[in-house]
């Protein structure tokens, strides 16, 4: 049997306006395409790396797929639902749900401890057992000494750690995450790559991961090249 | 929409984030308008309270009634009947004898329960010290006036007789707490028990009588009783209650309670804007934390919940601590009011605080949070959740409707705020467009003035060195934001300023007007062949007396031999023409008058003696000018006399002022008394004794505990405004801190470049202390323009007073600002020097 399509875009394209440009004779409308007509299925537990030079549209493609954006052309489904059919409440809901985010720049709440900043969804969304699950995937990736402490008393390497521990901790069904190693060294960076893929494999997630490293899209089951916004 | 989770999330994070200064900004200015209109409507209450007091002993109940006749008896069952005291009084004029001689008198009969506030001042002997008294002459006895007993020869147990009957003397009556003060001749006075009148005869059909009725009890009884009572009332019946009982005090501390509003309104309405700024700044700054949280699953309407309720927080716990610094600041200024009235007695209790004067301050806070820490929150449900991916994604500029939205909804907080504190929609009006004219012209002033300092500074800044250049570089490169800087910053010192300079003028132009050796005892009914004597008996003490002036009583009845009542219009309510008027003569110009028109008369002919020198506010009202003749009638006789000069009177010097002044020998054919007045410090007060013995049939009037306390209601009152220009200025404080740190993330982050570049950490902090301590001295240099514009506007134009230029703020108000805002900035700046550069370079990625 097949497993079934968690992720489906479908001729996927986006255009953002700039500002316009008056000549002499007219005022020009502008817009960029920043992508155009990408297609693409991810299964379950699936992992897809997204790579292509700066600028190339990763990103861009990562937020329509996330449902952060919304596409100037085509749909994505998540779970079989037409995220564009969705208000921006719908989608927020579908986030709760299934979706876990790893950012570059961590995204951590520099008033909020650790422990406060992986508690956060599981309080949101009433988990009364919230301080427990949060102590434990803090331990999974090795922070149990660091609970109190705060952002800026980690190293980059850490911070993403605690942002790790709280994107599984809501065990969602599907992971994005952008450049998750970006902004960390690479012997830390490897670590933090390392800890990523032994989770999402223990917690049978599908994920998805913008990265401009090669050798870390290798790590993933399909790649995705994006060059001037388009697959190649 | 709202639900536990959502407020356990909000409060913990609000928690955590509390030491975000945008909070910290948000919540203190909070606090400062709780505080602020808890304290001024506490103490509006309890000034109204000392208002009825002092009107009350004023006159000796809640409320009088005065008639020429008795009243029907009902209309007093029917006060007692609602729980109101009464007690009345009966006043007429009458002959006093004792043994062969005798002594015209205002006899006084009174009811057993007068007066039924405050009480008499009576004593056993003549001129011994009084005593507080709270009964009447018993039946039978009389009490007498001291300058009595040596007129007619008289002691404590002689039998006297009033009528028909018999008293025994049996106190000497010092004051009464109804007397009032009245320069018209006052007969000594005599008091006796009402149940005594019928037996003396004296009070026949149309005997002139003034009957006094007293009514005592709630406030909400004595308005029924004075709804019941006025259609019953005639033109001859007259009610007077609190504020007609002692006008000037009531005046006073009206006008001191409309200064603390005033000043109260001003601290909100800088409160606010601190509060618009910093809540703008915050919702900015949680755009990001939004983004996460849209990520983590919450919805638009959940995050505007959990924010809107961390501003509900934040004002419930501004209100709660802002109630209790109000209330201990009452407590505070209270303690100083009542020095003013001891009778009042003891410390103020807890349950004398109102509460509906505490709920102004909820009701503040709550239209200060909605109208201005709401808005921008609201906002933030459009940031999009691809902002954690992107920066450059954001909730968008604020659309016009948007903005008119917020600006809509901070002037609607700021007409309520006005409107609650005022309840007059004229003031409200005016207050507001005076506020935005001012704003206008600031705004101008300001332009201007940072224009020649961009244009000057940029030369002085490469002369003064790499710090100065930084600074003066940095103003011109943020030439609109200076701009905008200079404008609050102004605003704010201005508003503190012309609460300085208004308290500090009023209280110096009252002490100048009112020298310490101002006359402060009247002496009248000095008969001309007294006059000499009275000089020597003063000479020979070494008194100096502002001089001995003649007294004729008459009454003007013509202008251009039109009658006064024709020629001048009833609306113009001119209460000279209603009475008599002292009438006076003299050669030389009195000291403290000045002719604005005409010329004064020196050694006038015969023809000459009929002129007159009018008063110019009484000629203004007459509406009169020079060659006018006014006709007066004096006892039986008409003079007619031409207007020759028309001059400026003192009012206030304390010294026998006129409105007309006639030429020596114009009115020498009338019988005249002499008027003077005098300084008697409290040692020679003992004097007065023996002149009374010399003189009993002048009349002295001792109005230096008048001075006294009004002078005390000044200077007590002033302290309690000293209390709300303390919050005025922790609201200008919080509005500069507020300002500086709108921008304080980008200097970070210049800072930081700056460092990496290699300047100094030195380099970098004097230059913001320069940059801000320009902004500030060209502020405290606007604000003096607009507080000395505002202050000329509102003495001159308003109070009619003379201005006079306040030196002494041009130099110290732009120094001390240029000093306290140039030393903010480089407070919250240093941390740039503290932090390693990366760190700040990065968090602003």
């Amino acid at each position: 049997m097949t497993e079934p399509f968690v992720i489906k875009a479908q001729n996927l394209s986006k255009r953002v306006s700039l500002a316009a440009r008056a000549t002499a004779r007219t005022t020009e409308k502008r817009s960029l395409q920043i992508l155009s007509g990408i297609d693409l299925e991810i299964k379950k537990g699936d992992s897809l790396a997204i790579v292509g030079r700066s600028g190339s549209g990763k990103t861009t493609l990562l937020g329509l797929l996330a449902g952060l954006d919304l596409p100037s052309d085509g749909a994505v489904y998540i779970l079989d639902r037409n995220l564009s059919s969705m208000n921006e409440d719908q989608r927020a809901e579908l986030r709760a749900q299934y979706i876990g985010f790893i950012f570059q720049s961590f995204q951590l709440l520099p008033s909020l401890s650790a422990l406060e900043n992986v508690m956060l969804p599981l309080e949101l969304r009433g988990d009364k057992r919230a301080q427990c699950e949060a102590g434990e995937f803090l331990a999974r990736v090795g922070l149990a000494e660091r609970l109190d402490h705060y952002p800026h008393q980690l190293s980059g390497g850490e911070q993403q750690r605690v942002a790790i521990a709280r994107a599984f901790a809501c065990r969602p069904s599907i992971l994005f995450a952008d450049e998750p190693t970006g902004n960390l060294d690479s012997e830390t960076g490897q670590q933090v790559i390392e800890l990523l893929f032994e989770l999402n494999q223990a917690e049978h997630t599908t994920l998805v991961m913008v990265t401009h490293d090669d050798s870390l899209a290798k790590k993933c089951k399909h790649v995705l090249r994006i060059d001037g916004g388009r697959s190649v | 929409m709202m639900n536990g989770r959502l407020i356990k999330t909000s409060a913990k994070l609000l928690r955590k984030e509390f030491r975000q200064r945008e909070l910290k900004i948000l919540f203190f200015a909070a606090l400062v308008s709780v505080a602020t209109v808890s304290l001024v409507s506490l103490l509006g209450d309890h000034l109204q309270r000392l208002i009825v007091h002092s009107s009350s002993q004023f006159l000796a109940a809640d409320r009088q009634l005065h008639s020429p006749r008795s009243i029907p008896g009902g209309w007093l069952e029917t006060a007692e009947s609602m729980g109101i005291e009464t007690a009345q009084t009966l006043s007429f004029a009458s002959m006093l004898f004792a043994g062969e001689q005798m002594q015209l008198v205002s006899v006084k009969a009174v009811s057993d329960r007068y007066p039924l506030k405050g009480s008499l001042e009576t004593a056993l002997k003549p001129f011994a010290p009084s005593v507080a008294t709270y009964e009447v002459p018993a039946p039978g006895t009389i009490w007498l006036n001291p300058r009595l007993f040596p007129l007619l020869s008289v002691d404590i147990g002689f039998v006297v007789a009033v009528g028909d009957k018999d008293f025994t003397v049996s106190r000497v009556l010092n004051r009464e707490p109804d007397v009032g003060f009245g320069l018209s001749a006052l007969a000594p006075r005599v008091m006796i028990n009402i149940a005594d009148l019928n037996a003396t005869g004296v009070v026949q059909p149309g005997s002139r009588l003034s009957w006094n009725y007293l009514f005592s009890g709630g406030e909400g009884a004595l308005k029924a009783l004075e709804l019941w009572l006025k259609p019953r009332l005639s033109r001859s019946h007259k009610w007077v209650g609190v504020k007609e009982g002692r006008p000037a005090i009531a005046s006073s501390i009206d006008k001191a309670e409309t200064y603390l509003l005033l000043g109260g309104s001003l601290a909100v309405l800088l409160a606010c804007v601190a509060i618009a700024m910093s809540s703008r700044q915050f919702a900015e700054k949680q755009a990001e934390t939004v983004a996460l949280l849209k990520t983590l699953g919450l919805k638009g309407s959940q995050l505007v919940a959990i924010f809107a309720l961390q501003v509900i927080l934040l004002g419930l716990a501004a209100g709660g601590l802002g109630t209790l610094l109000g209330i201990g600041g009452f407590m505070m200024g209270v303690s100083s009011l009542d020095v003013l009235f001891p009778e009042l007695n003891n410390s103020l209790q807890w349950h004398d605080i109102e509460l509906a004067s505490l709920f102004v301050g909820w009701l503040t806070v709550a239209i200060v949070m909605i109208t201005f820490a709401l808005p921008p929150v609201v906002k933030l449900k459009a940031v999009p959740p691809m902002r954690v991916l992107r920066k450059e994604f954001s909730a968008g500029a604020y659309s016009l409707a948007y903005n008119g939205l917020i600006w809509g909804c901070g002037a609607t907080g700021v007409f309520s705020l006005l409107y609650l504190y005022s309840s007059d929609w004229t003031l409200v009006f005016i207050l507001l467009l005076a506020f935005l004219l001012l704003s206008l012209l600031l705004l101008l002033i300001s332009w201007f003035v940072m224009k020649g300092v961009v244009k000057g500074g940029s030369i002085v800044g490469v002369r003064a060195g790499s710090f100065a250049q930084l600074g003066i570089a940095s103003i011109i490169r943020r030439r609109w934001q200076s701009v905008f800087q200079v404008l609050f910053f102004s605003l704010a010192l201005m508003l503190l300023a012309i609460i300085y300079l208004t308290r500090t003028s009023l209280l110096g132009d009252w002490q100048s007007q009112l020298p310490a050796d101002a006359p402060n005892h009247f002496l009248i009914n000095i008969n001309e062949a007294q006059v000499s004597e009275v000089n020597t008996y003063f000479d020979r003490e070494n008194v100096e007396t502002s001089g001995l002036y003649p007294m004729v009583r008459g009454r003007l009845t013509h202008i251009n031999s039109m009658p006064v009542k024709v020629a001048v219009s009833k609306d113009k309510n001119v209460n000279a023409l209603n009475r008599e008027l002292n009438l006076t003569w003299a050669g030389e110009l009195p000291s403290d008058n000045v002719i604005e028109q005409g010329a004064w008369w020196y050694a006038p002919t015969e023809q000459e003696v009929n002129r007159v020198s009018v008063e110019s506010t009484l000629a203004e009202k007459l509406n009169v000018s020079l060659g006018d003749h006014l006709t007066f009638t004096i006892g039986d006789q008409k003079i007619d006399v031409e207007i020759q000069s028309i001059r400026t009177v003192e009012w206030d010097s304390m010294r026998p002022n006129f409105y007309m002044i006639f030429p020596e020998g114009a009115l020498a054919n009338f019988s005249s008394s002499y008027i003077t007045s005098v300084y008697l410090n409290p040692n020679q007060k003992v004097l007065l004794n023996e002149f009374s013995r010399s003189f009993p049939t002048i009349t002295i009037l001792e109005i230096d505990q008048l001075i006294e306390q009004i002078q005390t209601i000044i200077y007590q009152v002033s302290s309690v405004i000293e209390l709300i220009m303390y919050l005025i200025l922790a609201a200008a404080v919080l509005v500069v801190i507020a300002l500086i740190n709108i921008s304080m993330g980008e200097r970070y982050r210049e800072g930081a470049l700056l460092r990496t570049l290699g300047a100094k950490s030195k380099l970098i902090v004097w230059s913001q202390f320069v940059e801000f301590g320009v902004i500030g001295f060209v502020s405290g240099v606007v604000a003096v323009i607009g507080a000395e514009l505002v202050v000329w506007a509102v003495q001159v134009k308003l109070f009619n007073a003379t201005f006079n230029w306040h030196f002494q703020i041009w130099l110290w108000l732009p120094v001390v600002s240029g000093l306290l805002i140039g030393s903010t900035g480089f407070y919250l700046v240093r941390k740039v020097t503290t932090t390693p550069p990366l760190s700040i370079l990065r968090q602003n990625e």
